[in-house]
């Protein structure tokens, strides 16, 4: 067994073994929404941010951008259901449209990240020999690296807006999935229905493509699950701190900025992007955990 | 075995420092606009401006530039900074004491709370206090540490006047004489109470921002590495002996459930200083992460290499700790 893996490669090894498709994907669901109510509490709060990245913008009852400085920094009511902001924007229709930026965004970069890590660790772990200790020492470098200054140096550097936040948050979160990828593929590398696909003659772009690839999804999918939470957190922090999304665009970091001159006078200006923020990665905390939990069979017997 | 592991790392660390240097000098030389424009200001004429840029060596090829600096950084020579003009080890020296006392303390309060939490939480698994410590672990991961601090300003220093809203001491407070550069314990060693309790009333609110997650963290390693314990066969044998449960729990079952926590705190701490950037910035800490923050608005590449390397060698550093730390807990380490 290789000893660098991680913990969170340890839940799989079990799942595989058990065998597949013995019950329906629907009855699996249920059993794991039933499981715990935190689990349903993710499942909810995911969907309702979701909903949001699609039709929040849609749904928003006054303009989000537009100012109106006659309605400046009105307390929640009827219409501003969260007040306004120093320019009179609905704060609720802020908060509809944000979740398109503060959690699209996060996907976005997840996406990227998970490509370019599977490619390296499958690469790695299937190649081996010098180029697995060649990338794995690159991985070992960016992980050195504390990763909001390294975030913040690049988006600093490439410019101030979300594109650029893209392309600083993707180099901070590859590696994490090249490390985790390789170390799946090690460990399924030396099993025997690899062995017996050699055997009748798969070539290796079958072997990594039909047998491994999709044997390192579960463990992906955890811990994608995971990290949309930090990346949420990420994103909003650096754009918090101008380097990432800008005025006047709804982004929750960008709005927390915003309100932070006024919310001493102006409670819900700063407290509905925090709670939007907050519950979004709650959302994913929770499912990840949950996830987790329910693909490891020896927390799940507790 | 345990030398060399040590040496082994040591070689790993000159590794990581070189290549973060390299990384973080491609970095800052993509930026677009003229660093010695930016020293002379924008109304220096352009001979000025030429000998700013031989001053600072700007006029050499990059790969010049790059062996200058990385043989400077051996003799701790980080170059100048752009903005103070002061050399920026000089810089270092006075903000990275206020970081690490900001980090310490988070650590202490994780940690202070977390165990216990953990423990208790397993112990007594599905009470309503392990619900809290669950709640607590989960709730420290997702609330983000930029809005958390704004609402405890608001809460406990514009609405309850409780706490201070920043700074590490108040302004024309002096300084106790600096022996360690952390306020807390430099005011002790000067036996000054007072002023004691004044830097710890400012520090309060910062690293409790900061150290909520690394909280979490420790609670949710420590709670599971408990109850993975608590339910092996010699802690079973333990309680059959009739030995009373403080002592299977704290002498049985603890140093064994501690292990992996260990590995995660040490981890924590590097995060910490990274972390420490946002919550600095928003409690006007005058510390590493700050600094960094204003060299990059400032485009001073010099002092943001420098941070980078500073906190990316303190990761590393701590991570060879934490790996020692393990050996000396767990004998069984040593055989493999």
């Amino acid at each position: 067994m290789e000893r660098t893996t991680t913990a969170t490669t340890r839940p799989v090894t079990v799942l595989l073994e058990r065998p597949p498709r013995q019950r329906t994907l629907s009855s699996t669901v249920i059993e794991f929404l039933r499981h715990s109510p935190l689990n349903l509490l993710g499942v909810v709060l995911i969907a309702l941010f979701l909903f949001l990245v699609v039709f929040g913008s849609v749904l928003a009852p006054h303009d989000p951008i537009q100012p109106n400085v006659a309605l400046k920094l009105q307390p929640p009511s009827s219409t501003y259901w969260f007040g306004t902001d120093e320019l009179g924007r609905d704060v609720f229709s802020r908060v509809l449209s944000g979740a398109k930026y503060s959690l699209g965004i996060a996907f976005i970069i997840l996406s990227i990240a998970v490509v370019v890590g599977t490619l390296v660790g499958l690469i790695a772990g299937y190649v081996g020999g010098l180029v697995d200790e060649l990338l794995m020492r690159l991985t070992d470098l960016f992980l050195a690296f504390p990763a909001l200054v390294l975030a913040m140096a690049i988006a600093a550097t490439l410019g101030r807006n979300l594109q650029n936040t893209v392309i600083a948050l993707t180099v901070v979160y590859w590696p994490w999935y090249a490390r985790l990828v390789r170390g799946q593929v090690l460990w399924l590398k030396e099993r025997e229905f690899i062995e017996a696909a050699r055997a009748i003659g798969a070539s290796p772009w079958r072997i990594v493509g039909r047998h491994i690839l999709p044997n390192t999804f579960a463990v992906i999918i955890v811990q994608l699950t995971l990290d949309v939470g930090y990346a949420v957190l990420a994103t909003s922090g650096l754009s918090f701190l101008g380097l990432g999304a800008q005025p006047p665009t709804p982004e929750w970091g960008t709005m927390i900025a915003g309100a932070r001159t006024f919310f001493r006078d102006a409670w819900w200006y700063i407290t509905f992007p925090g709670l939007a923020l907050t519950l979004t990665v709650l959302g994913f905390n929770l499912l990840g955990d949950g996830l987790r939990d329910f693909l490891d069979p020896r927390t799940r017997r507790r | 075995m345990i030398v060399r592991l040590i040496i082994r790392r040591l070689f790993f660390l000159i590794f990581v420092l070189l290549g973060l240097s390299l990384i973080t000098f491609t970095l800052s030389h993509v930026v677009p606009s003229d660093p010695a424009r930016m020293i002379a200001g924008p109304r220096a004429s352009p001979e000025a401006v030429e000998k700013i840029r031989k001053e600072y060596g700007l006029d050499q090829p990059l790969w010049r530039q790059y062996v200058r600096y990385v043989s400077g950084l051996v003799r701790f020579d980080f170059g100048k900074s752009l903005t103070s003009r002061r050399p920026v080890a000089e810089d270092l020296k006075r903000y990275l004491p206020a970081t690490i006392e900001l980090a310490l303390a988070s650590m202490l309060f994780a940690v202070i709370l977390g165990i216990p939490l953990g423990i208790l939480s397993a112990v007594q698994r599905n009470s309503l206090l392990d619900l809290f410590g669950r709640t607590i672990s989960i709730l420290g991961l997702s609330i983000p540490s930029f809005w958390l601090a704004l609402v405890l300003q608001f809460i406990l220093f514009a609405q309850l006047g409780l706490l201070p809203d920043g700074q590490r001491l108040p302004i024309g407070v002096k300084e106790p004489p600096p022996v360690t550069g952390l306020f807390t314990i430099d005011a002790l060693l000067a036996g000054n109470l007072p002023l004691f309790f004044l830097a710890l009333k400012h520090l309060v609110m910062p690293s409790l921002v900061l150290g909520l997650a690394a909280l979490a963290i420790v609670t949710r390693m420590v709670r599971s590495g408990m109850l993975e314990v608590l339910g092996q066969d010699y802690i079973r044998t333990a309680r059959a002996k009739g030995l009373r449960p403080s002592t299977v729990i704290l002498r049985h079952a603890l140093k064994n459930a501690l292990l992996p926590a260990v590995t995660v705190i040490g981890l924590q701490f590097g995060l910490l200083m990274g972390g420490a950037v946002l919550v600095e910035i928003i409690f006007s800490w005058p510390g590493i992460g700050r600094y960094a923050f204003q060299a990059i608005q400032n485009f001073d590449y010099n002092a943001v290499i420098s941070v980078t390397l500073v906190i990316g060698a303190a990761y590393v550093l701590v991570n060879l700790l934490v790996d020692i730390a393990y050996v000396l807990l767990d004998p069984r380490i040593r055989v493999t």
